[in-house]
Parts: structure tokens; C-alpha cells; sequence
């Protein structure tokens, strides 16, 4: 089945999203950028370009070049804002039969709706190349004061473009969606939308499951270009204060500070000071000129104080439009990439008394949601598929009484792992099964769900025998544990019936007594986990000794038994540190006995089990690692 | 009652339709999103130093502004060596100058017009750069109809 995608067409930058795997996510487009911008022209050699390319030609062909469509989108051309915005466009607009706006492209003329369905056919062909399969459906949002005939024109634009319009959905609500808000009954949201070119405020009130919008407001001319300019005006008159000269008929240079002043500001985010740094700004009689600057966020927010104290008595404004009063506002939401300077967020903060969102990148918010309201259209048969997951861990018991976890706790289910364990004790012929759950370390302080033997082990040594322990969590939460000797195939199994069926608070109290013991019982196990260690260490050192026969020196035979008997006095301890220096001491000292044998062959070239030897060393070596996950045994 | 039964048997058959759709489904989201994860994190590898080295761009515009200010040749000269260094530690990591030259045709998925009409480049104005293939910032140009 084809996604539907969620667009957010916007007046200067559109971005596109979709919920993959139960998860919203933008699409790049083909030049690898999270937006587009929403941008169409006819190139000098006669194509058709959209988005960056349009930007990037835009000075040069300024007349075929068509931005900020959105504007005139479903509009009558006697409209007072067409009238005021046909004053700066730089291309040709005229009005239409039906008394709406053509726009002049090229030779021809075209309705605002081609314009923009020329964007959506860019976003369209690029999201298709991302997600590799054929998009045919969307979501667009719009603004919330747009009106039936905007929004018909913005649905044509879609199905011009070759998508079927699903649903066209308000900016807000997107927003509200993307953060879950649609489902907090009888709340009132207000979505603050700060961007690039515009600011937009609303109030949605949120009945079951229906999102109303209540009122709506904003100014189609202020935006965060706003911001630039100002900092960009202000390094120009001071730069003209301290050096005398004036940078406002330089092109380059003004090129250069703008880009300053957008990293600037950026930067001003998040520290309190910037450094504006551009040298060889112009070249003045006596040499070159240099730009140095320092600009506080202080004086940047100086700077743009008029901005926020008026995006503040807009939504003032607005609130008191929807009949409500600011302390009735439940939650607020902040679009648009504004919304990033501080200054701002802590006008809108003291304004409400209270935190906004911001968890979603605001500049890709609208189109996360819309993405969202995509899905919910999409995912009939996914809403019935409700995956579970396990409250607590499931493990079993090994060495020294450690539980063992083999499913993690939150692993979505169904599920299935197994482990390869192995015998505590040489010649053991079978195992115990201990099944736990719980989130301690050590196996007694966890819930026993079952326990079961598998015997018929082939005598070995221990650590040779491979056990392989299985845990099958179904989606009911029906746990199956096998436990299988690989040598002699014999296998045994135990299924647990209630192993999720666990009441909320039961759950909520084993992990909160988890945390509360979580570094006691660390402690405990690493102290088991060096137990079993040392166990292991004195188990290969006896073996080599008792290999190596006569053939060992017996000053190396002594020393090797000293260290031993140090580890073992220390068995019945719980000093974790000195059970480790003895192990490391008898570890160093077990490892000479292959060197000193193998001198020793050399001494005498005759000799020869001296190969087997080695080889038996090899063995003791990968016992003593594997004795970490043994299996604690009970011996038959 | 024979319809009836018809009708009994379809609806687990139906079901069971619905749960296999799920299924295939679920399998195949998971090997999609495998292989779009392998993509994303070759892709992450690729473009993970891209801020940087987009930061880097203006230093090296700087450079060049030093290069055409400066009269003395010696610090020309050690200014030109540091400017290839940094030139050089960015190509390793994938950076690559657009090739332009004045009298070329304009080229929007390439350049970017900062002034002037008609489609013959005048001027570079700064230079453009793709990391590993992706176009990180166009060349600026000045536009005219003849050099």
C-alpha cells in the first residue's frame, strides 16, 4: 500500500513528512535539504525549475521567478492584500476572468494553484525518491484563517500536481497533533507560529477528538527576516560610526554581513555574546578594512523587542477573540524557527506563566503532523496490531545465585532470544532451570516463574558442555524456556502462562525496589562475578599443575600452589578487591607454566607430549573465560 | 442457513487475510527500515562534519579576500600555502570545488546569481563547493550578457 504523505506548504519554505514504522519523519529532498524552498521559475534556457534552482537564479530572472504563491492562492485579485503584495512582487500579476490572480511565468500566464502545484509535484517526485515506491496521497495544511475558497485552491494545487488531497488540515492543528495534543479532551491550546516571513497565532479548543479552532490572528509581513534586517541595519550604521564607512551600497559586503548576522543570531540561542568576524570587508584608501564586532544578546533583543511585545498583544488580541482569558489556556504550542530565540520563548513563557512546547524541531513541526494525520487516515489495520511489551525482565539463575536476564524489560513482543550456558563442576550431568523475573541482580530477589532439570549431560569437564537456554515470549505473554545439550540433543521445556499478566502497581513497586537496591546489588554481583572468576582461575591452575606432572619446575609448582591457596582463603570473603589482586597474581603466575614448559621442550626436543600439553593449556584458558556465564549446576 | 454458514466461514478466512496483511507488513517495515538505516548511516558518515566544514567555507572565503587585498608578496605567498593546507584537510573529508570560470554559461544547479543579467558568468564572486556530491553551497556569480 502507498504512504500518504504530509506537507507543509509554506510561503517561503515547504517541508515534507511521513510516518514510517509508527513514526513520523521529514523526507529529504534530491539535494539532500529538510526543506524546499517554495520557489517555481522559468529558467533563462526555457525549464522549468523548482525550489533551490529557482532560488539560486532568482536575481538574475526576477521576472520568471514566482515566490510567496501562497499569498495569492485562492484569492480574489481585488483583495486588499493582493493589491498591497502586487506593490514589492517583481513579477507580473493581472487578474483572472473569474476575477481571481493569474501570474505571469514565461510567455504564459498561470493561476496561483498551477504555481503551487509546480512545488508539490518537486515535493511529491523528491519524497518518492527517498521513500523508492509511488506517492499518490497527501495531507496539506493551510492556515487557519484561510477560507473555502483558499482552501479548494490549495487542494487543486495537490490534484494538479497529481496527489489526492485526503484532507487539508489548519497549520495548528498540525501542530497540536504532532505533540499528541488531539487527545487531551476540553483543552485549550494556543499555537504560537512565529516564522521566517509571517507570524500567525491560534486558539484551538480540543472536544472529543475534534479540533476546533476558536479564533485565529497574526501579521502576513513579520517574521524573523525581520530580525536579520534589524542586525543587519544596526552593523551597518555602527560600522559606519567607528570606521566612516558606508557599507549599504556594497552588495558583497552586505551579502557577507547578512550571513554574519543570520549566524549571529543563531548563535545568540544559546550564548549570551557573539563575535561578528568578517575581514576584508572593503578596501578603504589606506588598505584593507576588517569587520569586528561584538554583539550582545542583549542589544540583539534590544533590537527586536518592538517584534515580540507586538507578536505578544496579537495573541492577546486573539485569545480575547476566542472569548477566553489567558489563565484558561491549557497548553501552548511554538512553531517556526523564530520561535528557537530565547528572547522569544521567554516572552510567551511569562506571558502564559507557563512552559510551551518545544520538543519538535519548529520548523518541521506542521508537516510531522500532518505526516500524523496521514497515518491515522493510513493505518486502519495498524491500530488493531497494538504491539505489547514486557513490564519486567526475564532470566534465569547462573553461578553464585546471579540472575541472568535474557529478555531485557520493555522489549516489544513477540520476542525470542537464547544463550548458550554451561556445567559449574566437572562431570555434571544436570542443570537447573531457574526461571526468574524481576529487575535484581541477584536471582533470590526475583519472582521464580518456573524451574525445570535437564539432565542425560555426558560427563565432562566443566564449562565443555553447551547448553542452550531459549526464551520464546509470545504476543500473549506466554513464555516458553528450552534448555537443549548440544552433545546428546536432549532437550526439555516449560511454558509459563501469566509471565506479562501482572497488575500496573505490582510492576510499578518491583521496579522502584530495583532502582532502590540497584547499587547494593551491583556491588553483590560483582563481587559473585569475581567469586566465579577466581573459582574458575584455581580450577585451570590445578589442572595445568596436575598436567604438567613432573615435568614442571617445581619452584614455578610451589609458587603456582602458594597463589592458590591465597585465592582459596579469600573464597569465603566478601573483600572484592583483594579477590581480584589474588586472581590477577595467580592468573600472572598459571601463565608461565606453558612458556616454562615449552622452554623446557626445547631444553629436550625428545619429549613428546609437550604439544598436548599446549594444547590443554589453550583449553584452560577459554574454561576460565567461559565460567562467567555458567550455568550454577546441581550435581547428580 | 446455507448462506448463513458461507458467511461463518468467510469472516476467520477474511481475518486471517487481515492478520497475514499485518504480518507481510510488519516484516517488510522492518527490512525497509534496515535498508534505509543502512543508507541513513552512510549518509551520516558522509554529512556529519557538513556544519563544520560549512563554517570552514567562510574562512576560506577569507582567505581569498587576503590573497586579492595583499601587496606584499611574502605574506602572500605563506597566506596562499595556508589556504592550500586547509584546502587540502577539507578534500579528505570530501569537500570539492565547483569548477567555474569566468565567460561560463550560468548554470543554476550550480551557481547562484548575485547580480546582473543574461547568462554569461562576469565574475565569481565566491566560490562554490559539493561534500561528497551534495552541492553544500553554490558559486556565487555576477551575470552579464558578454565578458
Amino acid at each position: 500500500m502507498s504512504k500518504i504523505i504530509g506537507i507543509d506548504l509554506g510561503t517561503t519554505n515547504s517541508a515534507v513528512a511521513v510516518v514510517d514504522g509508527g513514526d513520523p519523519r521529514i523526507l529529504e529532498n534530491v539535494e539532500g535539504n529538510r526543506t524546499t524552498p517554495s520557489i517555481v521559475a522559468i529558467s533563462k534556457a526555457n525549464e522549468r525549475i523548482a525550489g533551490l534552482l529557482a532560488k539560486n537564479q532568482a536575481v538574475t530572472n526576477p521576472a520568471n521567478t514566482i515566490f510567496s504563491v501562497k499569498r495569492l492562492i485562492g484569492r480574489k485579485f481585488s483583495d486588499k492584500e493582493v493589491q498591497e503584495d502586487k506593490k514589492w512582487f517583481p513579477f507580473e500579476i493581472r487578474e483572472a476572468g473569474n476575477g481571481g490572480v493569474e501570474i505571469q511565468m514565461g510567455d504564459n500566464w498561470h493561476k496561483p494553484e498551477e504555481i503551487s502545484a509546480m512545488i508539490l509535484a518537486k515535493i511529491k517526485t523528491d519524497a518518492e525518491a527517498k521513500l523508492g515506491m509511488k506517492v499518490e496521497e497527501a495531507v496539506i495544511t493551510v492556515p487557519a484563517y484561510f477560507d473555502d475558497s483558499q482552501r479548494q485552491a490549495t487542494k487543486n494545487a495537490g490534484e494538479i500536481a497529481g496527489l489526492k488531497v485526503r484532507r487539508i488540515i489548519n497549520e495548528p492543528t498540525a501542530a497540536a497533533l504532532a505533540y499528541g495534543l488531539n487527545k487531551k479532551a476540553n483543552e485549550k491550546i494556543v499555537v504560537y507560529d512565529f516564522g521566517g516571513g509571517t507570524f500567525d497565532v491560534s486558539v484551538l479548543e480540543v472536544g472529543d477528538d475534534v479540533v476546533e479552532v476558536k479564533a485565529t490572528g497574526g501579521d502576513t509581513h513579520l517574521g524573523g527576516d525581520d530580525f536579520d534586517k534589524r542586525i543587519n541595519e544596526y552593523l551597518v550604521a555602527e560600522y559606519k560610526k567607528q570606521e566612516g564607512i558606508d557599507l549599504s551600497g556594497d552588495k558583497l559586503a552586505l551579502q557577507r554581513l547578512k550571513e554574519a548576522a543570520e549566524r549571529a543570531k543563531h548563535e545568540l540561542s544559546s550564548s549570551s555574546e557573539t563575535e561578528i568576524n568578517i575581514p576584508y570587508i572593503s578596501a578603504g584608501e589606506s588598505g584593507p578594512k576588517h569587520f569586528l564586532m561584538k554583539l550582545s544578546r542583549a542589544k540583539f533583543e534590544e533590537l527586536i523587542a518592538s517584534d515580540i511585545k507586538r507578536s505578544i498583544d496579537i495573541t492577546e488580541q486573539v485569545i480575547q477573540d476566542a472569548g477566553f482569558s489567558k489563565g484558561d489556556i491549557n497548553e501552548i504550542v511554538m512553531v517556526g524557527g523564530q520561535t528557537r530565540t530565547p528572547a522569544i520563548f521567554n516572552a510567551v513563557k511569562e506571558y502564559f506563566g507557563k512552559e510551551p512546547h518545544r520538543g519538535i524541531n519548529p520548523d518541521e513541526v506542521v508537516a510531522i503532523g500532518a505526516a500524523i494525520q496521514g497515518g491515522i487516515l493510513m493505518g486502519d489495520v495498524k491500530d488493531v496490531l497494538l504491539l505489547d511489551v514486557t513490564p519486567l525482565s526475564l532470566g534465569i539463575e547462573t553461578m553464585g545465585g546471579i540472575s541472568t536476564k535474557l529478555i531485557e524489560k520493555n522489549t516489544t513482543i513477540p520476542t525470542d532470544k537464547s544463550q548458550i550456558f554451561s556445567t559449574a563442576s566437572d562431570n555434571q550431568t544436570q542443570v537447573e532451570i531457574h526461571v526468574l523475573q524481576g529487575e535484581r541482580e541477584m536471582a533470590a530477589d526475583n519472582k521464580t516463574l518456573g524451574r525445570f532439570i535437564l539432565d542425560g549431560i555426558a560427563p565432562a569437564s566443566r564449562g565443555m558442555p553447551q547448553i542452550e537456554v531459549k526464551f520464546d515470549l509470545d504476543a500473549n505473554g506466554i513464555l516458553s524456556v528450552s534448555a537443549k545439550d548440544k552433545a546428546s540433543g536432549k532437550e526439555q521445556s516449560i511454558k509459563i502462562e501469566a509471565s506479562t499478566s501482572m497488575d500496573k502497581a505490582e510492576v510499578e513497586r518491583l521496579k522502584q525496589e530495583a532502582a532502590a537496591h540497584a547499587e547494593e546489588d551491583k556491588k553483590k554481583r560483582e563481587l559473585i562475578e569475581a567469586k566465579n572468576m577466581a573459582d574458575g582461575l584455581v580450577y585451570t591452575a590445578k589442572k595445568a599443575v596436575s598436567d604438567a606432572g613432573d615435568k614442571l619446575d617445581s619452584a614455578l609448582k610451589a609458587s603456582v600452589e602458594e597463589k592458590i591457596k591465597a585465592v582459596e582463603a579469600l573464597a569465603d570473603k566478601s573483600d572484592l578487591d583483594a579477590i581480584k589482586k589474588a586472581s590477577e597474581e595467580l592468573s600472572a603466575e598459571t601463565a608461565k607454566i606453558g612458556p616454562a614448559m615449552q622452554s623446557a621442550k626445547a631444553d629436550n626436543d625428545q619429549e613428546p607430549s609437550t604439544n598436548n600439553q599446549e594444547e590443554e593449556n589453550k583449553e584452560g584458558d577459554s574454561n576460565s573465560e567461559e565460567s562467567k556465564g555458567e550455568e550454577r549446576g546441581k550435581q547428580g | 442457513m446455507k448462506e448463513k454458514d458461507s458467511d461463518k466461514e468467510k469472516k476467520p478466512e477474511a481475518q486471517a487475510e487481515e492478520y497475514l496483511a499485518g504480518w507481510k507488513r510488519a516484516k517488510a517495515d522492518l527490512e525497509n527500515y534496515k535498508k534505509e538505516e543502512t543508507q541513513r548511516l552512510d549518509s551520516v558518515r558522509k554529512f556529519a562534519c557538513e556544519s563544520l566544514i560549512s563554517e570552514m567555507l567562510t574562512v576560506l572565503d577569507s582567505f581569498n579576500f587576503a590573497l586579492t587585498s595583499s601587496k606584499d608578496e611574502d605574506t602572500k605567498k605563506g597566506v596562499l600555502m595556508i589556504k592550500s593546507q586547509l584546502e587540502e584537510a577539507l578534500k579528505r573529508s570530501g569537500l570539492e570545488k565547483i569548477e567555474v570560470k569566468a565567460g561560463d554559461k550560468f548554470d543554476e544547479s550550480l551557481h547562484e546569481a548575485m547580480e546582473g543579467d543574461g547568462d554569461k558568468i562576469l565574475e565569481i564572486v565566491s566560490e562554490g563547493y559539493k561534500l561528497n556530491g551534495k552541492l553544500i553551497r553554490a558559486a556565487r556569480v555576477r551575470l552579464g550578457d558578454s565578458l
